[in-house]
């Protein structure tokens, strides 16, 4: 039987489908549910992101920096900094729709106050409630003036 | 396409918005359109942007950013790194 993460995971992958499909942006489901998603940065360089979603929405997704081309994630070289808060120094998605940001979830999350329940009503996630908000917000950060090139 | 119109092509939360606007459109006018059509939430909890760029104030029209032809925007909602 089909839980509630699979009926949300596979409307919310559609949206994402057609607006990845439309941009040209490499986009791959993989188990969990989740999936591989590679967005394109104003220097014209790309970032790949692994995005596992179990447990969503009553958990946000785990939003993960990896290279598009071997898979690893987490190295330094494949991580964006710049400034407007998403792009932490310590290499995760600075928001509350990324569990990764919770300290609770990983040792480098930034926030241990915030409270992973609570995530669709934390202040700072507003309106970014579906994955092709996220998405979207990540694609847009990339093409800002925000984005400064690579962490490492 | 008339030269008078422009052609959008919008990511929003809720998957893809294409419409075709007057050149003379605002850009509060487009976020309501997207808004009506995909049953998002409240437009004012959505940015327009282009090429990173907000398009604000949503007073403006889609020319008066230079937006003409066929043009790809992200609708952003809200909320905030931290």
């Amino acid at each position: 039987m089909a839980t509630v993460t699979d009926l949300v995971f596979a409307e919310q992958f559609g949206h994402l489908r057609a607006v990845a499909k439309q941009r040209g942006w490499p986009l791959k489901q993989i188990e969990g549910p989740g999936f591989e998603l590679v967005l394109p940065a104003h220097d014209g360089s790309q970032f790949g992101l692994n995005v596992l979603c179990d447990g969503y929405p009553g958990t946000p997704p785990a939003w993960r920096w990896c290279n598009p081309d071997n898979g690893v994630c987490d190295q330094p070289a494949d991580i964006p900094r710049g400034g407007g808060g998403y792009f932490h120094s310590s290499g995760r998605i600075c928001a509350p729709w990324n569990r990764l940001a919770y300290k609770q979830v990983d040792s480098n999350g930034p926030h241990g106050d915030w409270e992973l329940s609570t995530w669709l009503t934390n202040p700072k996630t507003g309106s970014c409630t579906t994955l092709t908000a996220m998405a979207l917000r990540m694609a847009v950060e990339l093409k800002s003036a925000r984005y400064q090139g690579r962490k490492g | 396409m008339a030269v008078e119109e422009v052609t959008l092509e919008v990511g929003t939360p809720k998957g893809l918005f294409t419409g075709t606007f007057p050149k003379t459109a605002k850009i509060e006018d487009v976020i309501a359109a997207a808004v009506n059509s995909l049953g998002l939430d409240r437009g004012d909890t959505l940015e327009l942007v282009h090429d990173g760029q907000p398009l604000t104030p949503v007073q403006r029209t889609l020319v008066s950013f230079g937006l003409t032809g066929t043009v790809e925007l992200e609708l952003v909602a809200t909320g905030s790194g931290v």
